[in-house]
């Protein structure tokens, strides 16, 4: 069985065709078959127009200088795959609060996929990749003002009048220096639409374009461009913001890790049983005090609150150098705990500072019998404490594991969140609806 | 990577929480811990040996 034929391209290889500038003589390469509308001589800045029969003729003669672009007529760069070549290039400005924001577009053209527009912020130093919208969006009525297109909602960001400053190559629309048009930018970054009303003796005409955010160092190697790019500032008008990516998963690995949360909190709680080992009070100073105590469960490990407290304490302080022996190994467990309360008048304002009873958690502390041991000290310029108290509680619920874990996993998505937000405010802070 | 890192210190916490929750031998205050020794020329206190302490002290409050 014969093998089908090969599908024939709808169009041939494309030709480059060359002419010369009806104005300056300079040569002008030529593209885009016959989609051309208006051509300007990259050298003098002339326009040519096609006639009826094709042939080019002279429609204004100028004689401005050739302005180099970010990226020079004629580069060709392979972007989505795609080969393009740049055959037209537009600078355009609109001027906000009396400052003005240039652009550069960069019209690329492939003889199968059409033509598409390469944008260069001048001000920002972000590009954007645009084409024609297969179709017009719908308006939203919306708290915000905004549009969709498919399932794609966009905001709308900026409102400008541009206005065409420099033209060079070909176009497929009749583009004129001076020309200006309405624009309206949507964003649902990384994507855009845009919506550019113009008025010409024909009527109105809209325009819709879709574009997305590129990085500027695809497009340097695309169109192989020596050096590095002009550096990116700020955040651009469709700029991924990286916060946001992954978000989705963060915040469910973020509820799964709340689950286990509480879960592991619970458990802890429910096996946590606080209970007095020791208690003593009315101990005097005069000498070191020891007490065999009992503390937790042998084998296993507890924390103990030891709390210490002296009275009456006015103006001093109380001060035991406490040492839990472990009566099986002779193993110590050895801490200063200090209790001391001041308090006074001070430029008519009265102070105080301290308390009269101090808690200090230890970790750590096999189970088993225990010597408790303490050598008291006292002092002041007030009333000197005549006595203490001490208590030892054992298996107490140390409630920091559980706020460090809860802490550690709010923080990670809520300081993501945080940033996305820092992020977008900063981008909206170059809208229409700046804060 | 901030993921990444997410995952691993929320899980190192839970671990923790799960593992020392109970016995709390990491958040809380660092006693000095070692061996004692009866001192001595202590005697005793209550019938209990004294023991003692190589370093540690106090130099006084206000």
């Amino acid at each position: 069985m014969t093998p089908p034929a090969p599908l024939k391209l709808f169009r041939d290889e494309a030709q480059v065709e060359t002419i010369q500038c009806l104005s300056c003589g300079g040569p002008i390469a030529l593209h885009s078959f016959g989609a051309r509308q208006r051509v300007v001589c990259p050298h003098c800045g002339s326009t040519l127009a096609p006639e009826d029969s094709g042939a080019l003729a002279l429609l204004e003669a100028a004689s401005r200088k050739h302005q180099s672009s970010v990226l020079p007529l004629h580069a060709r760069g392979k972007l989505d795959g795609t080969l393009w070549e740049i055959i037209g290039i537009c600078w355009r400005r609109c001027v906000v609060d009396g400052v003005a924001y240039p652009w550069q577009e960069f019209l690329l053209f492939n003889p199968w996929h059409g033509v598409r527009w390469l944008i260069y912020s001048n001000s920002d130093g972000h590009w954007q990749l645009g084409q024609a919208l297969d179709g017009a969006p719908q308006i939203l009525k919306t708290r915000h003002h905004g549009v969709r297109f498919g399932k794609q909602r966009y905001k709308h960001f900026q409102g400008a009048i541009a206005v065409v400053t420099y033209v060079e190559g070909e176009f497929t629309w009749e583009v004129r220096v001076d020309d200006k048009a309405e624009i309206n930018d949507f964003v649902a970054p990384p994507r855009g639409l845009s919506i550019e009303q113009s008025s010409g003796p024909d009527g109105v005409e809209l325009n819709f374009t879709v574009a997305r955010h590129i990085d500027a160092a695809e497009v340097w190697r695309a169109f192989q461009q020596p050096g590095k790019p002009p550096r990116s500032r700020g955040i651009g008008a469709l700029r991924p913001n990286h916060w946001h990516r992954g978000r989705r998963s963060m915040w469910l690995s973020c509820l799964v890790f709340v689950a286990a949360w509480w879960l592991l909190s619970d458990r802890l709680a429910a096996t946590r049983h606080p209970t007095i080992a020791f208690q003593r009070d009315n101990i005097g100073f005069d000498e070191p005090f020891a007490q065999e105590i009992k503390i937790g469960t042998p084998g296993e490990t507890t924390a103990i609150e030891f709390t210490f407290a002296a009275s009456p304490l006015d103006n001093a302080w109380a001060y035991a150098d406490v040492l839990l022996v472990n009566l099986a190994n002779d193993e110590a467990v050895g801490f200063g705990i200090e209790a001391s309360y001041y308090h006074g008048i001070d430029g008519g304002e009265s102070w105080h500072e301290g308390s009269s009873r101090t808690t200090h958690t230890v970790g750590g502390v096999a189970g088993g019998q225990y010597l408790l041991q303490l050598q008291p000290q006292r002092g002041g310029t007030g009333s000197t404490p005549t006595e203490y108290e001490v208590r030892v509680v054992q298996d107490v619920y140390l409630t920091r594991y559980s706020v460090l874990a809860l802490t550690t996993i709010l923080f990670f998505p809520l300081l993501a969140w945080l940033f996305g937000w820092l992020f977008e405010r900063r981008r909206w802070n170059n809208s229409d609806y700046s804060s | 990577m901030f993921r990444t890192t997410y995952w691993i210190c929320a899980g190192l916490a839970l671990l923790l929480l799960a593992l020392d929750g109970a016995a709390g031998n990491y958040l809380t205050t660092t006693p000095d811990r070692g061996r004692v020794e009866r001192d001595p020329a202590g005697g005793t206190v209550r019938g209990a040996g004294v023991f003692i302490w190589y370093g540690g002290g106090y130099q006084g409050g206000k």
